[in-house]
């Protein structure tokens, strides 16, 4: 208020008007006289409205700051008369061993302050940018674009500690470029605020800072082991200088991330009473204060002992450069399904993965063309030994385009975090289904001119569409994955748990059929080449046999090994659709027990006055609205598919031991095939039944399973536990009285089947008393 | 007793109390711009709660914040902003009714959801909201930079709310 009042009282003071440039640089021939302007635009103004540029919104309006407000005016931040006066030309310390301190006390603060900078997604003014020398040092090496170097006349200041920052000034520069080739999220992933700071821009390649590191190295093999902890610092900040070479040679080496792991580790483990005391002044909020600053005040991060962050670190881009090894496009796919699935990815990692698979020679990989890359994703599913694969008609060539970006959007959206990656299936669905549209039409036309794509069998006469399954499968894919992504991110109300898990139950039916039609083709194709043998066997040698014996090895050649390898996959990709399948229905028949007994309903308790459970369930639906198939089951219908499943009067106790053995059931047939999938994923090789192209994320994709294996062991013991809770007498007559309904992940479980719990109010209530 | 008036532009001393009310919340406070952002064009859409029996009893106990906009420019998506109760007189239902007299007011001005995010540690805004029949709608990441996930929540008046944005017809006007 006091500023809207001073404001009030602003006036032209028009005498003042070319005094106000006393140093005489500017004259009153160069100003222009714009009072009558101001005047005129000042008539114009309503009362009350805002002045702002149109582009301006409440955004902008967030993160605005405000002069004079000591929590949002950095320039009002006070700083100790060390952080003022600070001297980055002077050799900090009394004596040589308090120098060394020193300067090991400022590389350490700033290794630690990376971690928390790209571990625990802290600012940079508030980490590594609030060391004095580290701006000093950019500042004035922008000034000339090259790298200056202190002068104190101690080669520890001069030397040693301008050889570390320079090395974490790069690698802060390469996470700058990775940050802008939108891998993952500015501000909620990484914030890159660089206060005006030039990054080294100038600095095109490592070699000088490698160079200016290992000098520093040998300075310090004087000092022994006094400069231990140094040593060990700057070894891994060379480490980190090497990082960008996965992107910039596109390298999968692995060695100097084995390094840094290992540096880490010895820092990690060092003594815990080896502090450091560093020079005052030399860490502060000054630059806040000093520079180009779109945040407020911020006080300074303490770091923790964290070197163990880069080993994550290390670990998880270890793991992503191993996708080079990648054989398939089917080994690609699994790669990308399971890396980020159930831990989040260092943000590193994240970040390089996009950038490291599409590469800038417009190849996947170094390996396939975009134009490939698009084939060889059917190709290695649906599409082996079809009619169209053979003569691919000309409208489906820009198609392939599309399908190429839409491909792109799936692996990119992979990486992302978890939340952001929900979104992303919200956005592809959309994709998928209009990619299927346009694919179906090419197919249906190829099919009516040319040759269908069946299976050969006697009653089958519905055409495969290869294209179109492919996509189709991948689109109901990202459909479930949406709908159960939701529990995992505590979206859904236990009321809603029905819906959602009826949703996934529906779709997993779906894409089950799907993926059996598929099989059955591909199974067929097998048969029919196999056939082709039998028949060369029973023809008498001539040159029809010779024919036949030539196109028989011809498509043992080209065609038997994929469509092998598809049979298997499918037969692979089939057990995971049972799993997710079984497991939904079995919590849809727990709701449908729970609401049987009156203690949950599936519609909002709200009285809903603005709204009705309609809307609700249309709202929550919205993202699947437009899609043609699987389409979206009407309200009534969703409703009366709930009353199905209830259970009533008479004969009540019955038809509840009849649902109860139902979700054992499906529990245990959901175990089974997990114990058969990871089996399989053990095995690594082409099994004789399946195959599922884990081999580069084996861990991962087991750890995947073996949670929903062990949601369905807790999901079966849930249901005894509410039924003994149930059946008891005591709360027999009046259970929504007496307990609530809370949707609770367990631990080693997938957080993508929470359980429905059963939560007794009473105890509740009781606690909250004493 | 507890009173309920809508915001009068005019009076500082109120829009002071509320900005007082509002930032005693916030780790980081809101410039003032935000508050004039929304109070100068929405104002109709801001309540403000009193306590008559109070000696300050011009002094607002509680307030809602809003706006309403056209959403690319085929629906019409009322947002709550902000909304906050003076600690001594929560759980009296006193936000409850602000923000149902928020809402009251949008619909009737034609909205056809309102919208807002909160976090997701937040379980009183949560319980309020959901309580109205608010729905979860996607989940942020560090929403709010350098703490937690946020909710972004919708609760639908139309049936214009429940159709993707790309599927509904754009406004002429
Ligand atoms: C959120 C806030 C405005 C609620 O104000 P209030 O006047 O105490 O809320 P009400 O008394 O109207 O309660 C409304 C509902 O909120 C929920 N609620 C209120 N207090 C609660 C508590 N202590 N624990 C759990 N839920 C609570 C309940 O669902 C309640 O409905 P019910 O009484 O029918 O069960 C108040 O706590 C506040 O100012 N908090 C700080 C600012 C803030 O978080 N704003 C929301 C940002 S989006």
């Amino acid at each position: 208020m006091v500023l809207e009042q001073g404001l009030r009282k602003l006036h032209v003071e028009e005498q003042r008007g070319p005094q106000l440039f006393s140093d005489n640089t500017v004259t009153a021939d160069d100003l222009i006289d714009i009072t009558e302007t101001l005047k005129r635009m000042r008539l114009a103004l309503q009362p009350d409205s805002i002045i702002k540029e149109p582009s301006f919104d409440l955004f902008e309006g967030t993160h605005s700051l405000e002069v004079n407000n000591k929590k949002l005016d950095t320039s009002l931040i006070t700083l100790s008369q060390e952080e003022t006066e600070y001297d980055c030309n002077t050799a900090h310390g009394e004596s040589q061993v308090e120098k060394l301190g020193f300067v090991t006390g400022i590389v350490d603060q700033l290794c630690r302050y990376l971690i928390c900078w790209l571990n625990d997604y802290q600012l940079l003014p508030t980490t590594i940018l609030s060391c004095r020398y580290l701006e000093y040092l950019l500042i004035e090496s922008a000034n000339i674009d090259d790298m200056v170097y202190l002068k104190t006349g101690d080669l520890l200041y001069d030397q040693v500690l301008c050889s570390a920052i320079y090395g974490i000034s790069y690698f802060a520069k390469f996470v700058e470029r990775l940050m802008k080739n939108g891998g993952v999220c500015p501000e909620e992933d990484l914030n890159f605020n660089s206060m005006g700071l030039d990054f080294l821009s100038y600095v095109c390649e490592p070699s000088k800072i490698n160079k200016s590191l290992k000098v520093s190295l040998e300075h310090l093999s004087a000092y022994g082991d006094t400069a231990n902890h140094l040593v060990h610092l700057l070894k891994l900040i060379e480490c980190l200088v090497c990082m960008e070479e996965c992107l910039t040679k596109y390298s999968a080496g692995t060695a100097h991330l084995d390094k840094l792991m290992a540096e880490a580790l010895y820092l990690q483990n060092k003594n815990d009473s080896e502090t450091f005391i560093l020079p005052l002044g030399c860490f502060s909020m000054g630059i806040q204060k000093r520079l180009s600053n779109q945040s407020p005040p911020k006080s300074l991060v303490i770091p923790s002992k964290n070197y163990d962050g880069f080993i994550v670190m290390a670990t998880d881009l270890k793991l992503i450069l191993s996708v080079n090894e990648a054989k398939t496009v089917m080994e690609l796919m699994q790669f990308t399904k399971f890396f980020n699935k159930a831990t989040q990815r260092h943000v590193i990692s994240r970040a390089v993965f996009f950038a490291f698979i599409i590469r800038h020679d417009e190849t996947v990989l170094g390996r396939y063309t975009f134009s490939q890359f698009a084939q060889l994703h059917p190709l290695e599913f649906s599409l082996a030994s079809t009619e169209i694969s053979k003569k691919l008609p000309e409208e489906a060539v820009p198609v392939l385009e599309d399908i190429t970006n839409v491909l792109f959007d799936w692996y990119q959206n992979a990486a992302q975090n978890t939340s952001r990656y929900r979104q992303g299936y919200n956005r592809q669905l959309l994709l998928w289904d209009a990619l299927q549209v346009q694919m179906e039409n090419i197919e249906l036309e190829f099919e009516s001119k040319m040759m269908a794509d069946r299976a050969n069998e006697p009653f089958s006469d519905d055409s495969m569409l290869p294209f179109t399954s492919w996509i189709f499968a991948m689109k109901v894919t990202a459909m479930i994955e949406f709908v159960l992504k939701g529990f995992d991110l505590d979206v859904y109300k236990p009321f809603e748990s029905y819906v959602m898990f009826w949703y996934s139950y529906y779709l997993s039916y779906q894409l089950e059929s799907c993926l059996e039609k598929i099989h059955k083709f591909v199974d067929s194709r097998i048969n029919k080449i196999v056939s082709l043998n039998k028949k060369i066997k029973k023809l008498k040698a001539g040159e029809k046999k010779e024919k036949l014996r030539a196109q028989y090895r011809f498509l043992m050649d080209t065609e038997m090994a994929q469509l092998q390898t598809n049979k298997k996959f499918l037969t692979f990709l089939l057990m995971e659709c049972t799993i997710i399948r079984s497991l939904s229905l079995s919590q849809v028949l727990q709701f449908a027990i729970l609401k049987s007994f009156n203690v949950i309903d599936n519609k909002s308790t709200t009285k809903c006055q603005f709204t009705s459970n309609e809307l609700l369930y249309e709202l929550r639906m919205k993202v699947f609205s437009s899609i043609g198939v699987p389409e979206v089951v009407p309200y009534n219908m969703i409703e009366s598919t709930l009353n199905d499943f209830m259970i009533s009067e008479p004969m009540f106790a019955l038809k509840l031991k009849k649902t109860m053995e139902c979700i054992q059931k499906e529990t245990q047939n959901a175990s089974i095939a997990v114990d058969n999938v990871i089996k399989c994923i053990a095995s690594d090789k082409d099994g004789e039944v399946l195959y599922s192209a884990t081999r580069l994320v084996k861990p991962q994709a087991t750890d995947y399973f073996q949670r929903l294996k062990t949601s369905a062991k807790a999901i079966q013991l849930n249901s005894k536990v509410i039924n003994a809770k149930l059946e008891n007498k005591q709360t027999k007559n009046d259970p929504k009285s007496l307990f609530t309904m809370r949707l609770k992940s367990c631990e080693n479980a997938s957080s993508f089947f929470p359980l429905l719990e059963l939560v007794d109010t009473r105890r509740q209530k009781s606690k909250s008393k004493k | 007793m507890i009173s309920y008036r809508p915001l009068d532009l005019g009076n500082l001393l109120h829009f002071e109390h509320l900005k007082r009310l509002i930032d005693a919340d916030l780790s980081e406070p809101y410039s003032i711009y935000v508050y004039r952002f929304f109070l100068n064009r929405w104002p109709e859409l801001a309540y403000l709660a009193f306590d008559d029996d109070s000696e300050k009893s011009d002094e607002p106990i509680g307030c809602v914040i809003c706006k309403q906009e056209s959403h690319r420019n085929r629906r019409m998506r009322g947002y709550i902003g902000m909304l906050a109760v003076e600690s001594k007189y929560r759980g009296r239902g006193i936000a409850k009714t602000l923000v149902k007299k928020a809402i009251k007011k949008m619909q009737k001005e034609g909205c056809d959801e309102i919208m807002l995010e909160t976090e997701v540690s937040n379980n009183v805004a949560l319980n309020l909201y959901e309580g109205m029949g608010f729905l979860r709608m996607k989940r942020m990441f560090r929403y709010y930079l350098n703490e937690g996930d946020a909710f972004k929540l919708i609760l639908p008046l139309t049936a214009k709310s429940c159709v993707r944005t790309t599927f509904l017809e754009e406004n002429v006007d």
